[in-house]
């Protein structure tokens, strides 16, 4: 089942001299349940990628389709309540509510959505997670790759369509950084949750199941993992 | 770029959005300031021109001197002007002295007449009106020979004489002395109200008059001596050396000290009360335009963290920091003073127009277009120094921004939290934002001291224009502009003339009054100090004008309908509330005229009681009951805007020459003058107060998004929609706006009652009760500001790019 579908994807920033373009018709697609990633040089345009999929950023042109829905056809606030409900999102540096516990960060997306969370999943999440003694700390009071493991939590718990992962262990030790890719593994296998990674760490790419890569704009499919393309 | 210095300019061209709200600041601080001085200013020299217009131009009167003393005073370097002068029933209150008679020049009709019109004799000499007074002569010439005089201009009018006429003048010994008229002069307000004519006189004529009248010779201690001193000199020192080198005690010093007061020479406790308000009103603006100033660059920092981070980076010190702070301050000011200044001189010359619209009159020595050099000197040095000593903290915050803060952005500004949001209760949004309000205890309660603030000086302002109302007599509707009067105070005025003045065009009301002074009374219920004094009453008549006002008036006991009951039934009566006589609504009070009940008792009526009487209001009916037939005491009139001075004379004949005639629109513009300069200096700084609250509310919440620009950024990405967002601001400002008016309520109340008790209750007996219209201005007041201080930040999320805002 075809969750993610982009077509011919195009960013440039700037005007004459000054014209880059970041993205030139990157198209690709991903099945439910794939973990894909995508690999490519500082300044190649694959956080630009991220964001136009996210709805972050408006591509120049092109068509990006999740779970059949056209992204860019929609309003504002129409995208907004998609994202909160079809996108989950990972950033670098966690990006959590410094006033909210790990619980409730981790709902956090149920509540803007005016949900209420059933306490089952919460805590079936948690227990994946590994924070079920740490529900009740505040993100301040968590190691950074803690922190990582709670912004996957709350990137799981609407059951998202796809989940937007932007250099999820930049920030992280080699510990963390293994227990983070886990998770995201875990989180694909067990709950066929569709994921796209940006990284730039060749050796997490053995962890997903395909590889793309983004060199000056233009998109590649690597195919299988990248170690196994080079192999 | 010769030096590091030079980036100022450039930074200030690229942040020029973020800079707006701070340039806005000092505009309005040296605005304010301009414009509160200039109109300090203009008030000064329009209420100096006023005070001499009423009271002369002279600093020093002195009395017991003689003649070679005089001119050895006169003589002095540091006195540029000096006046003889003397008078004869000044205070209206011999009628002995009166202009008995005309003879005119051309043997007219006329000839003879019996006038018998009460008159002020004064002897000075001519410099005493060209030098000391301003007293201008409006025809002919100062009376120089002997047994000349100048008349006040309503001598004119009402009797029809004309220069070089003879006019008798009856005194106290019995003898009539003739006069030839030499001129007409200025009205003056005291011969005008009481409709009596001022006489002038040399001294000399003055001199003789004097011995024919008061039978015997004009003393030194008769004679005042006017001084008018140089406003260059040292005129505390001039005036204390003046008293001891002539051996003068206090009883025959003088001072002119309401025009002291004007050129700062006071040394009165009022005027020097005057300058302590002024001066605390200087410190509280300064001090409100640094808070302004300072949040608002606080906030203007708070946006440009990474920025002084990235220079920290590359080799910028603390210190140079500090003070690229605070020169980019000054370069703010090069557009900011100047803008503000220019504001500030059409604000006073919009307000100065105002007040000559509203009370021309006693404001026409205001001028319209007038440059205050104090206004823009106080202005510049305010607004500079408002923002040297403002950029003092932000340029220390600036100092300790760690290089870090290039990496990692705003989100060290942040303070470490240590509670959670409580999102049990509330939607997520709103929890978060009130979470945000209260998450600094020092913000918050800066902030709520803000708003408390405000509503504390609303509440304690508001009741001291309660007070004005209450004080001053011609803003009440039942302010008259011309008086006719019984002489004796006796009922003699013709019921009748009141139907005939209101068919008048210039009339737009007349209402007469009838007077029964002094009858002895007996109360049920007085203080037990005075229970053994002797009690009277005096009845008073209202007919159906004088009733219809009555209705407004503040009822302390009885119900509304007492005032219908007064006029329908007989023997009720209205009373005033009266300390010493504690009455209340169905109280009988024995009088000798016949027992009369208390219909209601009201807090305010244009007749104040005394310890051993009240007055009672009546209809006429019950008057007449009670005293019988007569006429009115006085009968008051109310004039259309197009009545003329012609239309008043008018009046004044149909009154007759068996009454007494009182003109009091001169006193009434005078006191709506005071009132309406008083309420726009009360409104206005309420208004500057209000503003300051909103800066203060917006710069905060400006401050609190820019710390948290990065974590927006994040919700938006994970599903927060803007008017999620904006729920979120809003619950913020909402919260500093209902702690901040619980607070300011709790407090301001209190304020508001004990001003209300300590000016109005002590004086005229209202009750306080919660100013329930007040409290409604707050509230919207609170709204709109919260909604204010929530549209900027707002406006700036709504162009926030995300990703750009996350990948900082």
């Amino acid at each position: 089942m075809e969750i993610l579908k982009v077509q011919n994807l195009c960013k440039t920033y700037g005007s004459g001299e000054n014209r880059v373009e970041a993205l030139k018709n990157a198209s690709f697609s991903m099945e439910k349940g794939e973990f894909a990633a995508v690999v490519g040089e500082s300044g190649s345009g694959k956080s630009t990628l991220l964001n136009c999929i996210g709805g972050l950023d408006n591509p120049t042109s092109g068509k990006v389709f999740i779970g059949g829905n056209n992204l860019f056809s929609m309003k504002e606030q129409q995208m907004t309540v998609f994202r909160r409900r079809n996108i989950g999102f990972i950033f670098q540096s966690f990006q959590l509510v410094p006033e909210l516990t790990v619980e409730q960060n981790l709902i956090f997306p149920l509540l803007l959505d005016y949900r209420s969370p059933d306490p089952r999943d919460v805590s079936e999440l948690l227990n994946m997670l590994g924070l079920t003694d740490r529900k009740n700390h505040l993100p301040g009071q968590l190691s950074g790759g803690q922190q990582q493991r709670v912004a996957i939590g709350r990137a799981l718990i609407t059951k998202p369509a796809l989940i937007l992962a932007d250099e999820p262990t930049g920030n992280l030790d080699s510990k963390s950084s293994s227990d983070v890719m886990n998770l995201l593994t875990q989180a694909s296998r067990l709950y066929r949750q569709t994921i796209l990674m940006i990284t730039h760490n060749m050796n997490l790419t053995s962890s997903a199941d395909r590889v793309l890569r983004v060199s000056d704009g233009i998109l590649t499919d690597l195919g299988g993992n990248c170690d196994e393309k080079l192999s | 770029m010769k030096s590091y210095l030079s980036l100022i300019p450039i930074s200030a061209k690229i942040h020029r959005k973020e800079s707006r709200m701070t340039i806005f600041c000092i505009i309005l601080a040296v605005f304010l300031v301009t414009g509160i001085f200039s109109m300090a200013n203009m008030e000064i020299r329009s209420q100096k021109i006023r005070i001499i217009q009423q009271y002369g131009e002279w600093h020093l009167r002195l009395t017991s001197l003689n003649e070679n003393n005089m001119s050895l005073i006169a003589s002095r370097p540091d006195v540029s002007a000096t006046a003889r002068y003397s008078a004869l029933n000044y205070r209206l209150d011999d009628e002995n002295y009166s202009i008995m008679g005309v003879r005119r020049a051309d043997n007219s009709p006329g000839e003879n007449d019996v006038i018998g019109k009460q008159a002020v004799i004064c002897g000075a000499d001519e410099s005493f009106l060209n030098d000391i007074m301003y007293y201008s002569v409006k025809s002919g010439n100062f009376p120089k020979a002997e047994n000349e005089i100048m008349l006040t201009n309503n001598a004119n009018s009402v009797f029809n004489i004309n220069i070089g006429d003879t006019v008798e003048i009856s005194s106290p010994s019995g003898e009539i002395s003739s006069f030839t008229i030499s001129g007409f002069g200025d009205n003056m307000v005291k011969t005008e109200s009481a409709d009596a004519v001022g006489v002038f006189m040399n001294l000399d004529s003055f001199r003789q008059f004097y011995e024919t009248a008061a039978g015997q010779e004009l003393t030194d201690s008769d004679i005042s001596f006017y001084v008018k001193l140089d406003e260059n000199s040292n005129i505390r020192q001039s005036i204390r050396e003046i008293s001891s080198a002539y051996g003068l005690d206090e009883d025959n010093v003088a001072q002119n000290k309401m025009l002291l007061g004007t050129i700062g020479a006071s040394d009165s406790s009022y005027m020097n009360g005057l300058y302590i308000i002024a001066g605390i009103l200087f410190v509280l603006v300064l001090t409100c335009g640094v808070l302004m100033i300072a949040g608002s660059m606080n906030s203007n920092i708070a946006q440009k963290t990474e920025f002084f981070g990235m220079l920290r980076c590359i080799g910028a010190s603390g210190r140079q920091i500090k003070r690229f702070v605070r020169l980019e301050a000054l370069h703010w000011c090069k557009f900011a003073i100047p803008s503000g200044v220019i504001l500030g001189i059409i604000i006073t010359w919009v307000l100065c127009a105002v007040l000559r619209i509203l009370s021309g009159s006693y404001f026409e020595s205001m001028p319209v277009f007038g440059i205050s050099p104090i206004g823009i000197a106080a202005g510049i040095i305010v607004g500079l120094l408002t923002v040297f000593l403002a950029a003092r903290s932000p340029a220390k915050k600036a100092a300790k921004v760690s290089p870090l803060a290039a990496v990692s952005g705003n989100a060290e500004a942040v303070h470490k939290i240590r509670k959670t949001a409580n999102t049990g209760f509330l939607k997520v949004e709103t929890a978060l934002g009130i979470h945000h309000a209260k998450q600094s205890k020092k913000n918050f309660i800066l902030m709520i001291g803000s708003f408390a603030a405000s509503i504390i000086l609303f509440f304690g302002f508001s009741a001291m224009v309660e007070f004005l109302y209450y004080g001053c007599t011609p803003l009440h509707p039942y302010s008259p502009d011309l008086s006719i009067t019984s002489p004796g105070h006796f009922r003699t005025v013709d019921m009748e003339i009141s139907k005939r003045l209101e068919d008048l065009d210039c009339v737009k009301r007349a209402y007469g009054r009838m007077f029964d002074f002094n009858v002895p009374a007996e109360f049920d219920n007085v203080l037990e100090e005075f229970a053994d004094a002797n009690h009277t009453v005096t009845f008073i008549s209202y007919e159906e004008h004088q009733f219809d006002w009555t209705r407004s008036e503040n009822i302390i006991s009885g119900n509304k309908g007492a005032v219908d009951q007064v006029i329908s039934e007989s023997g009720y009566v209205i009373a005033v509330y009266n300390p010493y006589i504690p009455l209340q609504a169905g109280d009988k009070i024995k009088t000798e005229l016949g027992e009369v009940t208390v219909a209601a008792v009201f807090s305010s009526l244009p007749f104040s009681s005394g310890i051993t009487t009240e007055p009672l209001i009546c209809s006429e009916s019950t008057f007449k009951s009670l005293v019988g037939d007569s006429g009115y005491t006085i009968v008051d009139i109310q004039l259309s805007s197009e009545a003329t001075d012609e239309d008043v004379n008018l009046i004044r004949a149909m009154a007759g020459s068996d009454t007494a005639f009182s003109d009091k629109r001169m006193l009434n513009r005078e006191t709506r003058g005071i009132y309406y300069s008083f309420a726009l200096f009360v409104y206005g700084f309420l208004a500057v107060i209000a503003l300051i609250t909103v800066f203060n509310i917006m710069n905060s919440i400006s401050m609190s998004v820019s710390a948290r620009i990065k974590q927006y950024g994040a919700m938006r990405a994970i599903g927060m929609s803007i008017k999620q967002l904006t729920k979120m601001i809003t619950a913020e400002a909402i919260t500093y706006a209902v702690f901040g008016s619980i607070t300011g309520c709790l407090l301001g109340l209190p304020l508001n009652k004990l001003v209300f008790e300590k000016l109005i209750t002590a004086y005229w007996g209202d009750p306080w009760s919660i100013p329930l219209s007040l409290t409604a201005i707050v509230i919207p007041f609170a709204v709109l500001a919260s909604a204010a201080a929530v549209y900027g930040p707002v406006k700036r999320i709504k162009k926030m790019s995300v990703t750009e805002t996350i990948h900082t």
